[in-house]
């Protein structure tokens, strides 16, 4: 997916330049900073493979997983009417989700632009195509206070005349086919968990703006004020990854898990520049940058707001 | 446990959760939009009343056929197309499994080890089940069957 993106983004660029070796063009390169807006992560429940827990599942009647001894009731099997049962918890850890950001990245910037109006007096209206770049990492962890933990218990059982099975039994990893029938976990005791779990989060993200903007600008000798506004279509590539590790007494295990995006998005920019001529072909100048995305780019785990403010070193070459 | 059910709108139980003759303890707690639990209720209790039109299924094993066992089913107020889910219980290991029998008219016939080994012990249970398979009726008392030994 990255690749085909990248393909797009160079051909745009080879097509910018090629126009620029036409009359009246100005060709800008230069670097950037963009602030971007907080990664948010979406809440999710952990789970091991197969069910809604994250040491084992039960799915239906005796389709059922319990990956530790823990979590058996050590005091054993109780009589309970015609048959002997014996507790087994499952513990259940849910994320409630959670933001954390990477502030600003450097990026690039390519503009290709054409003057079509001058006056006497020094304004002058300007057609702008611009292409930037930016790329970004982002590796962070669920706090201990995001994450909450519940305990929920069923219960084994068999046929009261087959006598107490012992605390022996079973013993675990156990599954429906070679344990005793288990009873739905949906008392949840409030008990302390069994396990403990981390959960921790990834994001990168490749984003290319093309924007297509009218610039107005005021020439004061050498020196000339701008300001611009136009839309622009934002193509990102947002990938995103949730491991989590999940450990109990002699046991446990880790996985992940990623959803990524690639997304076109519309919005709008407004900025204004400053720019030194220093001789007749070259220009040196700053811009302020806001770009409005309106959409997020979003995963299955989490979303973010691309908009958001970037400032700008260019340099021109007039042709 | 039955989750994120709307802050404004009744809960009605049902199936497995309102069995004739049954009686249920529950407790609730609030869940917040951040995903914050609060803390549980007391206990309270609601109770489904004896229905005399109660749907019951009982089962006669047939073990004559070595390796396998075929279960007749028995049934008091039958619906259209209901199904059977039996338990059968290993009596020498405790492993136990389920099955279903999508054709409550029909006899049903299992083999194998888990449930016809020669010599061996079984212990199962059943319930009703309706055409779409929800539960009618709760798990049955556990019942007992022997296979032949070898000869």
């Amino acid at each position: 997916m990255k690749s085909r993106l990248t393909t797009v983004v160079l051909g745009v660029c080879i097509l910018v330049s090629s126009a620029a070796m036409a009359d009246g063009w100005k060709l800008s390169l230069g670097a950037s900073y963009r602030s971007f807006d907080e990664v948010d992560f979406k809440p999710l429940a952990l789970s091991s493979s197969g069910g809604a827990y994250v040491n084992g599942y039960w799915a239906a009647d005796d389709d059922y997983l319990v990956l530790s001894d823990t979590q058996i009731d050590p005091t054993g099997w109780v009589a309970n009417k015609t048959e002997f049962w014996r507790a087994v918890s499952f513990d259940q850890v849910m994320y409630g989700g959670g933001s954390d950001g990477w502030g600003g990245e450097p990026g690039a910037v390519l503009a290709l632009a054409k003057q079509l109006k001058t006056t006497e007096s020094g304004w002058s209206v300007t057609a702008k195509a611009s292409l930037g770049w930016f790329s970004s990492d982002l590796s962070t962890s669920a706090q201990a206070s995001e994450l909450t933990t519940s305990t929920f218990v069923g219960f084994f059982r068999v046929p009261s005349v087959l006598g107490d099975p012992g605390t022996g039994f079973p013993v675990a990893p156990v599954i429906g086919a070679t344990g005793p029938g288990l009873n739905q976990p949906v008392y949840d005791s409030g008990a302390p968990a069994t396990t403990t779990a981390a959960l921790a989060m990834a994001a990168e993200m490749d984003l290319y703006v093309l924007s297509l903007g009218v610039q107005i600008s005021r020439q004061m000798g050498p020196v000339a004020l701008s300001l611009e506004v136009g839309p622009s279509l934002n193509l990102v590539d947002f990938d995103t990854s949730v491991s989590q590790t999940v450990g109990w007494t002699g046991g446990g295990y880790a996985s992940s898990e990623h959803d990524d995006s690639l997304d076109v998005l519309l919005g709008a920019y407004a900025a204004g520049g400053v720019s030194w001529q220093f001789n007749e072909r070259y220009q040196i100048g700053i811009e302020a940058r806001w770009d409005e995305v309106f959409e997020d780019a979003e995963t299955d785990f989490a979303e973010m707001d691309l908009s958001g403010f970037s400032m700008s070193a260019l340099f021109g070459v007039s042709f | 446990m039955v989750s994120d059910l709307p802050r404004d709108e009744p809960y009605t139980p049902s199936g497995d959760l309102a069995l004739p003759g049954h009686t249920y303890w529950f407790r609730t707690r609030s869940i917040g939009a951040n995903g914050e639990r609060g803390v549980w209720s007391d206990w309270d209790v609601y109770q489904i009343p004896e229905a005399g039109d109660q749907v019951l299924v009982g089962a006669t094993p047939d073990t004559t056929v070595a390796g396998q066992v075929t279960f007749a089913w028995n049934w008091t107020n039958m619906p259209a197309g209901a199904q059977v889910k039996i338990r059968v219980l290993r009596a020498s290991n405790y492993a136990s499994g389920v099955w279903t029998d999508a054709t409550g008219a029909d006899d049903l016939v299992l083999a194998g080890e888990a449930v016809a080994a020669p010599g061996e012990t079984y212990h199962y249970q059943i319930r009703p089940l309706d055409a779409d398979g929800n539960p009618l009726n709760g798990w049955t008392d556990w019942f007992l069957y022997t296979m032949p030994a070898d000869k």
